[in-house]
């Protein structure tokens, strides 16, 4: 973990914190900036806001790259408040099919992100499509709309059972005892 | 738990999942601290967290990487940080606070030799460093000199493994040619460097100024790397070269001058001192 070094003042714990994570915080800002040079800048205050925050990083509550992400996603969303003429978020041009789930990060995802993977195929099919449009790739409601043909409500709606339903497995599966938990994930 | 604070609960969990995929408009925002206001302690950032691991888990990975150029700017907020410096205390000055700028500064502006008006409040000023960075590093900002730009210098020599040294000689035609020369050190993995120059004439502020240029042989328009003044007739002047954009292969730096604030486009006519790579 970095994060904890960073907030202990580490010099190198920062340089560290952008070799490891700095391509995922670029490809998110890609995603969800409006323009390249506006990733670029988004990138420079994500990384400000992590070393800024980094003490409230707790590892008992998220893994690290959950974290990071989440610091990246507010600040990315922020940006986009503050420049409102611009849509919330872009997809990219050579979209032409459903985003497939990363096999391989270039930082190591951990648990968390395994289980939601596991957790996302459960979902209805257009929960997931939704949400994976919406997060994976950024699109904004306006964009899934014209792409699944489905009513802007509608987008929506999906987006917000798909995650609480996500939210309420993570709950429950917390209260499990670990052999049970073992259990709902076999196929 | 009563069917008010049920349906509340509700509405709560709604507007926390949709403030995490898509943002919330203005009254949204309104009815959520509504909401939340009776609410202390609670798992506010659970949402935010899982459409985070969500949005890893389903992105696919970026071949791209992060942009060289990026990483650099990112190198130097680092180091800012650490530091908890200021950017700049009172103005652009060579000669005092302002100096902590230098360290990694990310500022094209650079007045040399003459302390600049104070402002009522810190400025912090340049095109690497978005307002939000300014202001957080501002923030983080404690002690009251930095390192000199001599020192910072010396100091990428010393320890930049790709650090390289060009000699400059006053531009050939130019009211300089014969006196003006210097050199210029310069690190492509930082994408930064350092001008060290003399000879050159005095110039007033309000109406021009000195403006350095770099040729990049992947680029066919030279990339500006920041103006300076030079307000004393006699000894070095040393200032950062900071790029515009990223240089892939520098086969030239040159002085020029400007109209105040630098100009646009590079012109040989305005060149003052030249430094070439070999």
């Amino acid at each position: 973990m970095i994060l904890p070094d960073v907030a202990a003042g580490r010099p190198d714990a920062m340089e560290q914190c952008i070799a490891v994570y700095g391509g995922l915080v670029w490809s998110l800002a890609l995603k969800m900036a409006a323009s390249r040079e506006d990733a670029e800048e988004a990138v420079q205050e994500v990384f400000v806001d992590l070393w800024q925050h980094a003490a409230r990083f707790d590892p008992a509550v998220s893994s690290e790259t959950t974290f990071i992400a989440m610091i990246a996603r507010r600040r990315l969303i922020d940006r986009h408040r503050r420049r409102t003429c611009r849509p919330l978020f872009t997809c990219r041009d050579d979209f032409s099919e459903i985003p497939m789930p990363a096999t391989a990060n270039p930082v190591d995802v951990g648990d968390e992100v395994a289980r939601v993977r596991h957790l996302l195929d459960r979902l209805r099919p257009e929960e997931r499509l939704v949400l994976e449009l919406a997060l994976g790739e950024g699109c904004s409601q306006t964009t899934i709309s014209a792409r699944t043909g489905m009513p802007v409500g509608t987008v929506k709606s999906h987006a917000r059972r798909g995650l609480i339903r996500l939210r309420e497995w993570i709950e429950q599966e917390s209260r499990e005892p670990p052999l049970a938990r073992a259990a709902t994930r076999s196929p | 738990m009563n069917p008010t604070s049920h349906a509340e609960e509700q509405r709560l969990r709604e507007l926390l999942a949709d403030r995490s995929v898509f943002g919330l408009d203005p009254a949204e925002e309104r009815e959520l601290d509504e909401l939340l206001r009776g609410r202390p302690g609670g798992d506010v950032d659970g949402f935010d967290r899982l459409a985070a691991a969500v949005a890893v888990a389903t992105a696919r990975p970026d071949e791209t990487g992060l942009p060289a150029a990026v990483r650099s700017r990112l190198h130097d907020d680092a180091r800012r940080f650490a530091q908890r410096r200021p950017i700049a205390a009172a103005g652009w000055s060579l000669s005092a606070a302002g100096l902590a700028l230098l360290a990694t500064a990310a500022c094209v502006m650079i007045v040399v030799g003459r302390r600049a008006p104070e402002p009522a409040k810190p400025s912090i000023d340049g095109p690497d460093l978005t307002a939000a960075a300014r202001e957080t590093l501002a923030e983080a900002g404690a002690a009251d000199r930095g390192p000199t730009p001599a020192g910072l210098r010396d100091e990428m020599l010393a320890t930049v493994r790709d650090a390289v040294h060009l000699d400059c000689a006053g531009a050939a035609g130019g009211p300089d040619a014969d006196r003006a020369d210097g050199d210029v050190v310069w690190s492509p993995s930082r994408q930064r460097g350092f001008l060290r120059v003399r000879g050159l004439a005095r110039n007033v502020p309000t109406e021009s100024q000195y403006q350095i240029w770099i040729m990049d042989g992947n680029r066919a328009v030279p990339v500006a790397g920041g103006v300076f003044n030079v307000e004393r007739d006699a000894g070095d002047v040393i200032v950062p070269i900071l790029p515009q954009s990223f240089v892939q292969g520098p086969t030239m730096f040159a002085v020029t001058v400007e109209a105040p604030g630098g100009a646009r486009d590079y012109s040989e006519k305005r060149a003052r001192v030249v430094a070439r790579a070999e």
